[in-house]
């Protein structure tokens, strides 16, 4: 019956067992004091094949008989409290989330970065477009003719456009000290002449 | 004889089992594990104090912090893995309140980088050790491997192949060519055997300070 009770242990030590065998070694460890030492040497004997000498204790035997007074004298052990079932989800119950401060916090962040973005983003758009007509108007080479919105023809001089853009620099200045071009002469043939 | 401090893996977890039957109440299922883990959690105390008074204390203390933290143990990590951690935290808890007495002497502490424990040299003995204890410890590792040599080959395979290589039952009865009970009744066997060898050292110096 010891024989039969110690191979219990030694299979429980290797965790050989499982239902109604783990609990019955448990509860033979639990009240044989001969069980609980097996468990314990053969424990020890584990270590040392592994470790060496620095499997054995470093403490006296009573280690474990101490601590065990000690332990008596604490509360019982409690789960913790399971979440109260509502009956509604998890997304469907209306409660403020743990960072909702925060959350807040990077919204306006978010939208602030939003509208810096976007105002960086129209000036430069707006510089491109600026560099762009200044480079048209220096490469425009204007054509002899060129039709008026209301179908009129409009006689143009090549050899004076092409004076005027080369003279840019000489035209008029606005107030914002702008180029302001040149102000000059068209003939229009129509029609009504 | 010589090899890493590894344990040998469980078939089942059975520190799982162990930690919820103390949840539900068994305090003996606790004792099981604190039997278990104390010599490892000794050592790794050892190796970060000096003074065996304390090293005592703060394993004590190591323990009873784990048992009031068990409902919390969800079984992600090794039930050893946790209670390392805590071993660890405690310890150094320990080491600052200490640090801020002055009538504690810098001889009780190591420094903080001799807490790991794989950078520790697994098989030289720690400083909280006495001579006696030292001459002990070496007592016991002489005894199990006399005892481990002078097992029939049968038995001497089976639980090295159980307590070096970490091998189920079952991979063990692969190995073996025989059937798991066979296996089950080998360890067993060889494991009677040595402690055998090893009961009378224990009993020798029981009650002493090791």
């Amino acid at each position: 019956m010891n024989s039969y009770r110690d191979e219990t242990i030694s299979a429980l030590a290797d965790g050989q067992l499982t239902g109604s065998d783990f609990e019955s070694a448990l509860e033979q460890a639990a009240k044989d004091p001969h069980a609980l030492a097996q468990w314990e040497t053969y424990h020890l004997v584990g270590d040392v094949m592994r470790q060496g000498a620095a499997g054995a204790p470093l403490l006296d035997s009573g280690f474990t008989s101490r601590l065990m007074l000690r332990l008596a004298d604490e509360e019982p052990l409690r789960m913790p409290a399971p979440e109260p079932v509502t009956g509604l989800r998890a997304h469907e119950i209306d409660r403020p989330a743990a960072n909702q401060e925060s959350f807040y916090w990077r919204i306006v962040a978010g939208l602030t970065m939003v509208g810096l973005v976007c105002w960086a983003g129209l000036g430069s758009l707006r510089d491109k477009s600026d560099t762009e007509q200044a480079a048209s108007q220096a490469v425009a080479v204007p054509e002899a003719v060129q039709t008026a919105s209301n179908g009129s023809a409009m006689i143009r001089d090549p050899r004076l456009d092409e004076f005027l853009a080369a003279h840019r620099q000489a035209g008029g200045a606005s107030a914002l000290q702008m180029p302001s071009g040149f102000l000059r002469n068209a003939t229009f043939q129509g029609t009504a002449r | 004889m010589m090899s890493p401090s590894i344990p040998p893996a469980d078939t089942t977890d059975s520190d799982l089992m162990l930690v919820e039957r103390t949840v539900a109440g068994d305090q003996r299922a606790f004792e099981l594990l604190v039997i278990k883990y104390q010599r490892r959690i000794e050592r790794l105390i050892g190796r970060m104090v000096r003074d065996v008074d304390l090293v005592e204390d703060i394993a004590q203390e190591t323990f009873i912090r784990a048992y009031r933290a068990l409902p919390q143990f969800r079984g992600d990590a090794q039930f050893y893995t946790w209670l390392y951690r805590i071993a660890v935290n405690t310890a150094k808890k320990a080491l600052m309140e200490l640090k801020r007495d002055p009538l504690v002497s810098e001889s009780a502490f190591k420094s903080n980088d001799e807490e790991d424990e794989t950078s520790a040299v697994g098989n030289e003995l720690t400083s909280p050790e006495t001579p006696e204890t030292v001459l002990a410890a070496k007592e016991i590792a002489a005894a199990v491997n006399s005892a481990v040599d002078a097992l029939p080959e049968e038995l001497k395979q089976a639980v090295t192949l159980r307590e070096i290589e970490g091998l189920s039952y079952e991979e063990i009865s692969l190995v073996m060519n025989c059937p798991i009970g066979t296996v089950r009744s080998r360890i067993f066997r060889a494991r009677e055997a040595i402690s055998a060898k090893v009961k009378p050292l224990l009993e020798n110096q029981s009650g002493k300070r090791w």
